[in-house]
């Protein structure tokens, strides 16, 4: 498959000065994001965590081409993102799967509806995304009779079978119980040191940032903007020893600092409106 | 806009109730609640023999059992009765078909195009809140009194419950999908194919029971208007002479009918939906 120039060899990714006004008529406009920019380099992890309306799914579903910018522009190896593009797949919050879909049918469906790869490499990806994320025994199970943990796992199973560039995952294990999440988080981190996607990783957890990322952005809510960026050095696949590790623990005390004691002033009513009507 | 009836899709909310929990419990209950059914039946139907052999209520208002079971089997042997169910049968075979016929394809494009649907959409909210019956002389007007006449009240009558239904099965596609499906980039025709189309089926089963009982109410109506052949016109000149026995044949062989093809239905939609249990 035949993908767009890069410009810069490096930047898998980049944001800039991305801005996204919702206009709201008399009530003022709600600015999502204010002035983001950010470089994510080719095969590294970012993950970008902040308080709820820091408006981080925003910068996602914009990356992904499914949000249009108010301002600024987003590109993808150089090329700007204007819709959803084959180098880039999903993976939402919701497993979101078809009910009338086995497992396999579902991992099949980004590659059918993008119409890339030939019916037998189709089924060859499947067969790999299978294993990747664990369902070989499960390809033939319809969604209603899977946990939520293993719906979550074809959701991501379907975006790796389109062997996307970038991978741009939305709070995909929010929903999931403690358990069931850890072991979810182990093994994106190995799949993404496998397959060596650019992954960026939007959560609201700030332990998950930490295990995932190569950095870590950390975003303010109302106007939304990148605060700060950790930077974890740690090599990947980290296991649940670095969990309890001097670093995993400093950076997760500093990361909840910058969250909820920012030196910055923010405006006192909390409404993040901006300008007035 | 006019709401349809909601699959039994809904009633999957409570599966998690039911089915995980006790089968042989669940069986049990069910064998129960049958064999206490079977009884009331059987105590209904020897009160009411007893009734008119004791000449507690005037057996000419009520006929019994035994009556009517004689009087089936003399209609049986001298063709009365398969004239009769085979001439009703033809009209509800060919009125439902006609129903499908127009009411899915209509249906389906009614809830794709929104410009289709503002179009019609006043017609058939009018026509479905009318009680079709009040159209009966008016349709007799205008196609005589024979079996285009018959033909089009039954249509009238099961047209609209399919017809409503299919447009909320378009309609309910669920967002989330349509969002999954955007972000693989999918053609609107591939959309229709792997969401809508299968997304609806629930709803269009669901109408096509609605469908079946309301063409059945038509073909009697029908037949109370329109000429002197099948079961409802039976069921007409039977109460004119005061024939009972005769009438009840004809109500139990439209209810027979009704609960033989509703049941078929369930079948079929067992069949069609499996990733609904």
């Amino acid at each position: 498959m035949a993908t767009a120039e890069v410009t810069s060899p490096d930047a898998a990714l980049v944001v800039e000065s991305a801005n996204k006004v919702f206009p709201r008529g008399k009530g003022g406009d709600l600015q999502v994001l204010q002035d983001v920019s950010l470089t994510v380099a080719k095969g590294e992890v970012v993950t970008i965590v902040g308080p709820s309306g820091c408006g981080k799914s925003t910068l996602l579903t914009a990356c992904a081409g499914l949000t249009k910018l108010t301002s600024g522009r987003i590109l993808v190896h150089g090329k700007e993102v204007r819709r959803p593009g084959p180098e880039r797949s999903v993976v939402f919050q919701h497993a979101s799967l078809l009910p009338w879909r086995s497992v396999r049918g579902n991992i099949a469906y980004g590659m059918e509806m993008q119409r890339s790869a030939s019916k037998g490499e189709r089924k060859e990806r499947v067969d790999w995304a299978l294993e990747l994320v664990g369902l070989e025994n499960f390809a033939d199970s319809y969604p209603n009779q899977l946990s939520g943990g293993m719906q979550q796992r074809v959701n991501l199973g379907r975006a790796l079978a389109t062997r996307p560039e970038v991978l741009l995952m939305d709070e995909p294990f929010g929903a999931l119980d403690a358990m069931t999440k850890t072991r979810l988080q182990l093994e994106v981190s190995k799949i993404s040191s496998e397959t060596k996607a650019t992954i960026i990783f939007v959560t609201h957890d700030i332990e998950e940032a930490v295990l995932l990322g190569d950095r870590v952005v950390v975003m303010s809510a109302r106007p939304g903007r990148i605060s700060r960026i950790f930077d974890v050095a740690t090599p990947r696949p980290r296991g649940d020893d670095f969990a309890e590790s001097e670093t995993f623990v400093s950076l997760r005390r500093e990361i909840r600092l910058c969250i909820y004691a920012p030196d910055d002033q923010r405006d006192p009513a909390g409404m993040g409106l901006v300008g007035s009507g | 806009m006019v709401t349809g009836t909601l699959p039994p899709q809904q009633a999957a909310a409570t599966k998690a109730l039911g089915a995980g929990g006790g089968g042989i419990r669940a069986l049990a209950a069910r064998q129960q609640r049958k064999l206490i059914g079977t009884a009331s039946v059987t105590v209904f139907v020897i009160l009411w023999q007893l009734s008119a052999d004791r000449e507690w209520i005037n057996p000419l208002f009520t006929s019994s059992p035994t009556a009517i079971v004689s009087a089936a089997r003399e209609m049986w042997t001298n063709g009365q009765l398969g004239t009769n169910v085979r001439s009703s049968a033809e009209l509800f075979a060919v009125g439902f078909v006609v129903s499908i016929l127009i009411a899915i394809p209509l249906g389906i494009a009614m809830g794709w195009y929104r410009w289709l649907d503002a179009i019609v959409d006043p017609f058939v909210s009018m026509l479905y809140a009318t009680p079709r019956i009040a159209l009966i002389p008016l349709v007799l007007v205008w196609a005589g009194i024979g079996f285009e006449s018959r033909l089009i009240v039954v249509v009238l009558a099961a047209v609209f419950p399919l017809l409503i239904n299919t447009i909320a099965g378009v309609r309910a596609t669920d967002p989330d999908l349509l969002r999954v499906a955007r972000s693989f980039q999918a053609s609107d025709l591939a959309i229709f194919r792997t969401l809508v189309l299968p997304g609806s089926v629930p709803f269009i089963v669901s109408g096509l029971r609605h469908a079946i009982n309301q063409a059945l109410i038509g073909v009697v109506v029908a037949e109370f208007f329109g000429g002197n052949v099948g079961i409802g016109a039976l069921i007409t000149s039977a109460g004119l002479e005061l024939r009972t026995d005769v009438a009840f044949v004809g109500v139990f062989i439209v209810a027979g009918t009704a609960m033989v093809l509703t049941g078929a239905l369930r079948y079929l939609e067992r069949k069609l939906t499996p990733w609904q249990d």
